[in-house]
């Protein structure tokens, strides 16, 4: 180490602050900048990578090793340090036994659901009294956009209606999973304006999910509490494609395919 | 090799192996046009079962036991051979006497491979009869030059372990490197074959609707998965190998006596390592390219891989490969303090730290989110607004692209801490270096963005060529540039070998360990997105574990599955110590009368 | 584009600008009002807006008929939510951009700031004048004169106004729940709703003191709100009492029973003796009360999209011998089929009014539930419902089994020990349901267990909305119920040990390296 340096914080200091600086970093910007808060399980998981990376850091050189952990040695070792070694050696087991108390009380935090939102579709699936094929299946008024426009649009139009009367109480006028509904579900209503949803899907697996509905969900995608209507039983095989339509229309996104354009 | 032509037409298995085999095209394919059964429907009480005994937990330990010895047993002889030849080239012993080392540990582990091979077969007739019969009829042909090549393997292997001290120097030294080649063709040629068999299940072909098999031995083998595999374990062995030798060199270099020992097994541990990262930067690509052919065989297999209940499991892959990756730059930036001259170097490393820390942080983001209920309500929604957009692939190609240039940084420092620059233009040099990594890193950045939001993308993965391509060009005209840069450089003091705290070791059994955990996991996603399939959508698995499994659950069976190999690893290991000592028992023997 | 048109146009606007501000002086949160674009606005409007409002703005959209309130038919030129005089029908072009931009809450319309720009919105506001051929800023604004920040004296004041000669009351209710003693219609003969001022997330023009003083002031265009300014009513009310109203009304929004997202489990804590036998027994006031969304079935047929309540609020109490559940819902309406006074308010035909309570037969271990809406097939269900009963037939409690709402068993509810007893008052339900913990049939009823989180479900039928079908009810989601264990001393046990654990390895750390230091001495 450079010896002419001028005296900075010790390593031990700079290595905590960094670490709660990062911690309470990602809390103010997500949280109280962007108004977006940082789910807990996540900030965690950041934060273990965050502190091996900054454990790694001061670490490398055997002298930034030694620099770090001579405070602590300091403590144990020198008894010129008795007092405040008496005083850790109070705080230290006294906020183990908290932690380990707060840690043991009974929790009433109800257990959380690891839930799959867009499962893997099956391959066949039966609707409208006959069995549809995922692997082929395509929105039979898709066409129209390039052959016939004001057809397409009329067809949009169509879907639009079907979606006033049927969608937008829970997944809003704006198609922002807003609806007036929308508060009291659980899982909250998909927000189509999202890039995360429809622009991730292919129209025929829109179509299995409105068709099927919630019920129709695979076990991880906990169907037993998706609000979601099999809509099969409410609108007619072509109002169902035709509200695809709308839905992509509507938000400008690009249904996902698998060919390249 | 001769007799092997007769059983397999091999044509192009030995292409994909890239060894000079000289096979008869089709020659057995007309020849072997049998009659075969349809699929079985299998019901529970199809499955032989033994009281207090899990089938599946059996079978999916035994099968992943042998794959990780196996995957070792494969990968070393690969970078032996090069050791070997590098050894040759430079004339440098020390090259020899690690080449010999590594193949020394093989030996052990290659019998632990095979007896845990014959217990999987075993396993397999017990308690699957009917699936084993049923692919047995179709890879008759396989299956028996699978044994006897088996045979071959052995041999060339014990020839080349055993002859090594005595093909030394001139010509023999080069019969001793063709062993070496030979024994990689054979064991590779081993991997492809029961590469087959497991692809076969994933993605059979040549299959009628009810699961009749109306091809030829090689239909079945060159199904629509097997290449893809073949190239996605054979680096993922080689990194994996390399690992597990980085261990054994830690091992080692723990449990040394003197100095001379630590430096030798300190070198030992830094070649292993090199070969590790290698192996490593190149996986994900291959790892893409397999999951594209997968989602291009079957949309659903690829939805059931990526966005199914198998999702999960890359985010833990996520953070285990986060967990290798740091764990190698950190045994790199320790490793720089061999050298005299590396403190030149110290203080670009915590900005390396943090673009690695930052670019993992997007790369393990799930696209789901785990969400308490009030978080839920208060997003509005499962989905973030700001972390939503990095679930997605887009985001991910890019933090893989900075993760691996600066991984090569990081290398570059270490090749650099040692040397003193003597070029008239290494000023321009190093501008220029540094303006090729700006440019990259911004042109990755913005292609990242681009293609990944601002497109109507169809398939994002595809996307993701420009930025691979900018990271490759990047790491190789730097290196280009380095090379020139530091030709003839003086070093700044020899390399204190040696010079290692133990942290930086156990960085490298974490290395190790992270990969046997995490082989064991994806190994398991292979195989689980088969669902309850035998043959996928063909044969279907009736026994009563058709199920698939908790994520907990499985954690616990790849879990348990890895600590039973590290301590089987390091008995071997012991072993090795073992056979190196020699105890003088004075007054044991009798006295030999002269 | 014509010159000429567009400086008139420009001049006119600014002239609007000018008054706008004036308003904006007045009404709080506003924004300046900007010069609109009708032409533009139209696109919009063609684009975001007929879906239910209809292409001639007329409200008879596709969703005209599922909304309640209905879309808003701007040819009639009602606008409910305006800031200028009762006397002038025409709102100011900041009213109508307000709606746009924030919404308006507890209806179907949404605020549109995320989707539209501001200049896009003031377009529409200028688009949707032209509906009802308003060209001219109106003339008169509401008079606020000033204000009465609100105080203990001026709400009691306001009460007294509100309940004097059936002022509000007639409508609202005493507790100001809407529990009206006459049947209400809007403009277009369709069923409304006197507001429940206990919900302040329902007022659609927002709570503020503020905008309730220009609610009272102007009435609600297209409803039988009237204006309380107006001299001609009997029921006139000076500015300064109009104040003193709209803060007793803001004091009722104040319940502290809103819905908090971040609570979803009803804590049973457990009590010594016998539970409460009574809906009002005081011991409820300790129970912590949760409460949870209410949202109209729309899952099977027959779907339901015109609710006239969204929430209930549950408490919850157990003993070492039985459990209990309290549930409190507000519903405007008693209905008693066979009652006269109760059936005059009611849509035809009346039914009885009831809340249900759902719960797994089996208690969940892992993620499965049963299906929400009554279970599913391989999950059945515990189903416990109360009916108000009828002018004939007493109220009763019923017991089903479901395994989905076509496979519904019922069962005897006193055989298993369900009782229930309820109570209305003044637009407010409360029921109470009682079950022994544990019963003979564990593989048909639910057996409750301490410190289990129970899923557990709700729904509310109005009988004089509509609920002649079973199918057409309010419901929640799969919430949770938990029954409050003893917290024990295991916690304090096992931290005492980790103290020591944790004291003894640092001593012994300290000592050894004392040692070690010792003999490098």
């Amino acid at each position: 180490m450079n010896t002419t340096q001028k005296r900075r914080i010790p390593l031990l200091l700079q290595m905590a602050l960094v670490i709660f600086g990062t911690y309470f970093g990602f809390i103010l910007v997500f949280d109280v900048l962007l108004g977006q808060l940082i789910p807990k399980s996540l900030l965690t998981m950041y934060m273990v990578f965050v502190v091996s990376g900054v454990l790694m850091v001061y670490t490398f050189t055997e002298e930034g090793t030694r620099e770090l952990t001579a405070p602590i040695k300091a403590l144990v070792e020198d008894p010129s340090k008795r007092n405040i070694r008496n005083v850790v050696f109070v705080i230290v087991p006294l906020l183990a036994g908290y932690y380990t108390y707060s840690s043991m009380l009974p929790s009433f935090d109800p257990p959380t659901e690891l839930r799959t939102i867009h499962p893997a579709p099956p391959n066949k699936f039966k609707a409208y009294g006959k069995s549809f094929d995922l692997t082929k299946l395509e929105n039979p008024y898709r066409k129209f956009e390039k052959e016939d426009p004001a057809k397409f649009k009329e067809h949009v139009r169509e879907g639009g209606d079907v979606y006033i009367k049927n969608c937008q109480y829970c997944h809003g006028d704006k198609l922002d999973g807003k609806g007036p509904y929308a508060p009291g579900l659980n899982p909250t209503p998909l927000n189509f304006q999202d890039v995360g949803t429809i622009a991730q899907l292919q129209e025929s697996f829109l179509f299995w999910r409105i068709a099927t509905g919630g019920p129709g969900l695979p076990d991880e995608a906990a169907p037993w509490i998706s609000s979601m209507p099999i809509w099969e039983n409410f609108i007619t095989e072509d109002e169902t494609w035709k509200v695809i339509l709308f839905l992509y229309d509507y938000t400008g996104r690009r249904p996902r395919t698998w060919e390249h354009e | 090799m001769f007799m092997l032509s007769a059983f397999m037409p091999a044509a192009n298995a030995s292409e994909a192996a890239a060894t000079a085999s000289t096979a008869v095209p089709d020659a057995a394919a007309p020849a072997t046009k049998a009659i075969f059964p349809p699929a079985p429907k299998l019901t529970e009480a199809d499955y032989p079962s033994i009281k207090g005994v899990n089938a599946r937990v059996v079978v999916w330990l035994v099968a992943q036991l042998h794959l990780w010895f196996g995957a070792f047993v494969v990968a070393v002889p690969m970078f032996v051979f090069i050791i070997e030849a590098i050894g040759m080239a430079t004339r440098e012993q020390r090259y020899d006497k690690m080449a010999y080392e590594f193949i020394k540990v093989t030996i052990t582990a290659y019998s632990l491979t095979a007896l845990l091979g014959g217990l999987l077969s075993f396993c397999l007739i017990l308690f699957y009869p009917d699936l084993f019969q049923y692919l047995a009829l179709i890879f008759k042909e396989s299956m028996f030059a699978y044994a006897l090549l088996f045979f071959a393997e052995s041999a060339v292997l014990y020839i080349y372990y055993y002859g090594w001290h005595w093909l030394q120097g001139g010509n023999k030294k080069w019969v001793h490197l063709t062993l070496g080649l030979l024994l990689n063709a054979f064991g590779l040629l081993l991997m492809f074959l029961a590469n087959a068999w497991t692809t076969f299940m994933m993605s059979p072909a040549a299959l009628d609707a009810a699961g009749v098999f109306n091809g030829d031995t090689w239909a079945a083998i060159h199904n629509f998965l097997w290449n893809p595999i073949n190239l996605h374990r054979t680096v993922a062995n080689v990194a994996y190998g390399g690992s597990i030798v980085g261990a054994y060199a830690a091992f080692k270099f723990l449990s040394a006596k003197n100095k001379e020992e630590r430096a030798h097994y300190d070198w030992m541990g830094y070649n292993a390592n090199f070969i590790a990262i290698g192996a490593l930067l190149p996986l994900p690509f291959a790892g893409y390219y397999l999951t594209a052919e997968m989602y291009a065989y079957s949309q659903q297999m690829g939805i059931t891989l990526m966005g199914g209940v198998f999702a999960w499991i890359f985010i833990i892959q996520a953070v285990l490969i986060g967990a290798l990756f740091l764990s190698a730059n950190y045994y790199l930036w320790c490793g720089m303090g061999r050298s005299e001259g590396a403190h030149r170097y110290n203080h670009w490393i915590k900005y390396i730290a943090v673009v690695l820390v930052v670019s993992f942080l997007v790369w393990f983001t799930p696209h789901t989110l785990v969400l308490t209920n009030s978080e839920l309500k208060d997003l509005g929604g499962p989905y973030h607004k700001y972390l939503g957009v990095l679930g997605i692939m887009p985001a991910k190609n890019t933090a893989v692209n900075f993760l691996i240039l600066f991984t090569y940084l990081s290398f570059m420092f270490y090749r650099r801490s040692n040397k003193f620059v003597t070029v008239s233009w290494a000023k321009v040099g190093n501008a220029a270096q540094v303006a090729l990594f700006v440019a990259g890193s911004i042109n990755i950045t913005i292609l990242g963005v681009y293609h990944g939001y601002f497109t109507n993308t169809v398939i994002k993965i595809a996307a993701s060529i420009p930025q691979v391509l900018t990271t490759l060009v990047i790491i190789i005209v730097s290196v280009i540039i380095d090379a020139l840069m530091y030709k003839g450089a003086k070093d700044v003091a020899p390399l204190r070998w040696g010079r290692m705290p133990p942290r930086s070791q156990y960085a490298l059994f974490l290395l190790a360990v992270s990969f046997t955990w995490l082989m064991g996991l994806m190994g398991y996603v292979r195989s689980g997105i088969r669902q309850h399939w035998h043959v996928y959508n063909m044969f279907r698995d009736g026994s009563p574990d058709a199920f698939t499994p908790g994520l907990d659950y499985v954690a616990n069976i790849v879990s348990i599955g890895t600590i039973i190999f590290m301590a089987m690893v390091i008995f071997v290991f012991w072993l090795s110590t073992v056979s190196g000592k020699h105890v003088v028992s004075k007054g044991y023997w009798k006295e030999q009368q002269a | 584009m014509n010159n000429l048109r567009l400086g008139k146009k420009m001049t006119y606007k600014n002239k609007l600008a000018l008054l706008a501000l004036c308003s904006a002086l007045f009404a709080a949160g506003t924004a300046m009002a900007k010069p609109g674009n009708a032409d533009k606005g139209k696109e919009v409007y063609d684009k975001r807006c007929t879906w239910c409002h209809g292409a001639e703005g007329d409200g008879a959209g596709a969703a005209q008929d599922y909304l309640n309130p209905p879309p808003r038919d701007f040819t009639s030129g009602n606008y409910k939510i305006k800031t200028s005089s009762f006397e002038d029908m025409t709102p100011n072009d900041d009213d109508i951009f307000r709606m746009i931009r924030d919404g308006m809450p507890g209806t179907a319309m949404p605020g549109w700031s995320d989707l539209l720009s501001e200049q896009e919105m003031w377009d529409l506001a200028a688009y949707l004048k032209s509906f009802a051929g308003f060209d001219k800023p109106p003339e008169k604004q509401v008079d606020y004169g000033t204000q009465v920040k609100s105080s203990a004296e001026s709400i009691e004041k306001g009460k007294k106004l509100f309940e004097d000669g059936d002022r509000c009351v007639e409508c609202h209710g005493k507790s100001g729940k809407g529990s009206a003693s006459k049947r209400l219609k809007g403009g277009g003969g369709e069923r409304t709703w006197p507001r429940n001022l206990t919900k302040p997330w329902t007022f659609i023009g927002s709570s503020d003191p503020k905008d309730i003083y220009t609610r009272i002031s102007t009435g609600i265009a297209g409803t039988e709100m009237p204006s309380f300014a107006d001299p001609k009513s009997k029921n006139v009310l000076s500015v300064e009492e109009r104040w003193h109203v709209a803060n007793y009304v803001e004091s009722l929004a104040k319940t502290g029973m809103t819905v908090n997202a971040e609570n979803t489990v009803i804590k049973a804590d457990k009590v010594e003796g016998e539970l409460p036998a009574t809906t009002d027994d005081k011991r409820w006031n300790e129970s912590v009360p949760t409460a949870f969304y209410l949202v109209p079935q729309i899952i099977g047929e027959e779907r339901y999209f015109k609710p006239s309540n969204d929430t209930i609020i549950v408490r919850a109490m157990y003993n070492d011998k039985m459990v209990a559940l309290l549930m409190e819902w507000d519903d405007r309406t008693k209905s008693i089929p066979g009652d006269e006074s109760a059936e005059k308010i009611a849509d035809e035909p009346i039914a009885e009014d009831g809340v249900a309570v759902q719960l797994p037969v089996v208690i969940p271990t892992e993620m499965r539930k049963p299906y929400f809406g009554m279970g599913d097939e391989s999950h059945p269900v515990n189903i416990w419902h109360w009916k108000s009963g009828t002018k004939s037939e007493p109220e009763a409690a019923n017991l089903l089994n479901s395994l989905g709402f076509k496979a519904i068993e019922k069962r005897d509810a006193a055989a298993v020990g369900l009782k229930t007893v309820s109570s209305y008052s003044d637009g407010t339900w409360k029921v109470l349901m009682y079950r022994p913990l544990t019963t003979q049939a564990a593989d048909k009823d639910i057996q409750f267990a301490e410190g289990k989180f129970i899923p557990v479900a709700f729904a509310a039928w109005d009988g004089s909305n509509n609920s002649e079908k079973g199918s057409k009810h309010t419901m929640t989601t799969w919430y949770w119920l938990l029954l409050k264990p003893a917290t024990g001393s295991r916690p304090l046990v096992a931290a005492l040990a980790i103290m020591v654990l944790f004291a003894g390895g640092l001593l012994w750390w300290a000592r050894s390296a004392g040692r070690a230091a010792g003999r490098q001495h």
